[in-house]
């Protein structure tokens, strides 16, 4: 007579990178790769820790940290295509 | 009129803001020897704080593990948060690092034993640590736990300690070198106006992330440097704990007894050295992402939890993640 309200608990699902991972580990035999002078360097830390910072003061020293520029394009076209639209 | 206003304020405002979760660049170098093959530097780095520590999956595998090396960035204008920061990078990278070894383990056992081999060497090399450049045996080498793969730690923000109290300048100082030695990583502290810090970390990174390209400037290496008021230089193995907690260096509420012992460095080390750090800076203010992970335990993503707690997991996040300028925004069209 009495129904559960409980809500029946959905499958797991894994996210993209953890299929994809998985799946390049299933593929692929496990071999380190020593093939040329290559490294692989992973930059962890909190929120506005300053990583990009640093990796900037490393990777270009010269770069001063102003915004991406792609970000002012797109504000440009979607500003002028606002603009455009407004005429027709 | 109004909603181009709000439009163009929106792609301003927020798309500045936006980061990939995993960005990626590399950075490329020529060999230090004619006819060699250039260097390459795949750099990584991790958005969006703990929030997205399942990717560190991504770039540190078992193909990767034996040239990997980790950075943990740490802020020091927020110094009550560094124990928890460091406590909670160091325990996840060290569970990856060690899966990836163990994996490795099945398919190439020389490989991993080379990775390990090499991890206690570093930890325990002893390299300079008198300035006599000794090869004798580390004082502290069988209470160390070494990394698996070479790890950097930075303090970043240096800049933002230059005024403070030289006591709580010790205090900062005495934990990051704590921590470093404890895991045979290298130590760096990084202001923006300092100039000689962002040489310390270019040269550190060069070391570290093309090696031997970098073979031929060994002589512009950082110059170890362990004093409280200048930037930390600091690589494996050439710290003790006898110098970390000497008296003369030592603030006030440290005690060495409660961090090392004979069988170790104590487990629960993030919470003794919360401690002092509480007691200087006031109480620590963890950041949204891990309020968010400490109450789904270890599950970053809310999905479905909400609706057996009432939503209030819903509205804590949407609390979190309040943003003033979209709001602000939005008011405005409406």
């Amino acid at each position: 007579m009495s129904r559960s309200s409980r809500p029946v608990a959905a499958p797991e699902v894994d996210d993209l990178w953890k299929l994809a991972t998985s799946q390049r580990e299933e593929t692929e035999a496990i071999t380190p790769n020593n093939v040329g002078n290559e490294t692989f360097t992973l930059f962890v830390g909190q929120k506005q820790a300053g990583k990009s910072s640093l990796i900037t003061a490393f990777h270009n020293p010269a770069k001063d940290d102003a915004p991406k520029q792609t970000v002012c394009k797109v504000m440009l076209m979607l500003s002028l295509y606002i603009q455009g639209l407004r005429y027709f | 009129m109004v909603c181009h206003k709000a439009l163009s304020f929106i792609i301003t405002h927020w798309f500045k803001s936006i980061k990939v979760a995993l960005e990626y660049l590399f950075a490329r170098r020529s060999a230090a020897t004619p006819n060699q093959p250039k260097d390459v530097a795949h750099i990584w780095e991790l958005g969006g704080g703990s929030q997205l520590s399942a990717l560190v999956s991504v770039p540190l595998t078992p193909r990767t593990v034996s040239r990997a090396v980790v950075t943990v960035v740490v802020d020091l204008s927020q110094p009550q948060n560094l124990a928890h920061a460091l406590g909670l990078w160091l325990d996840l990278l060290r569970k990856r690092c060690d899966e990836c070894v163990n994996a490795l383990k099945q398919s190439d056992p020389s490989a991993a034993e080379a990775i390990l081999a090499a991890a206690a060497a570093r930890a325990s090399s002893n390299s300079n640590s008198n300035g006599s450049g000794s090869s004798s045996e580390h004082p502290d080498k069988y209470i160390v736990k070494p990394f698996p793969v070479p790890l950097l730690i930075i303090g970043s923000k240096l800049d933002t300690l230059k005024d403070r109290d030289s006591q709580d300048k010790k205090l900062v100082c005495c934990l990051l070198r704590f921590v470093a030695h404890a895991h045979g990583a290298s130590l760096l502290t990084v202001g923006t106006k300092d100039k000689a810090s962002q040489g310390n970390l270019r040269s550190t990174l060069t070391g570290l992330l093309l090696p031997s390209s970098s073979g031929s400037s060994s002589s512009k290496a950082a110059r170890k440097e362990m004093s409280y008021d200048k930037p930390l230089v600091v690589t494996p193995g050439s710290d003790s704990f006898d110098d970390i907690f000497k008296a003369s260096s030592l603030p006030k509420g440290v005690d060495s007894a409660g961090f090392v012992g004979k069988r170790g460095v104590a487990e629960d080390w993030v919470k003794k050295w919360g401690r002092p750090l509480e007691e200087a800076f006031g109480p620590a203010k963890p950041s949204p992402e891990d309020l968010l992970e400490v109450s789904m335990e270890g599950q970053p993503f809310v999905e479905g939890e909400g609706e057996e707690k009432g939503g209030d997991a819903h509205a804590s996040s949407a609390d979190l993640y309040r943003e003033p300028l979209v709001d602000e925004a939005r008011a405005l069209r409406e």
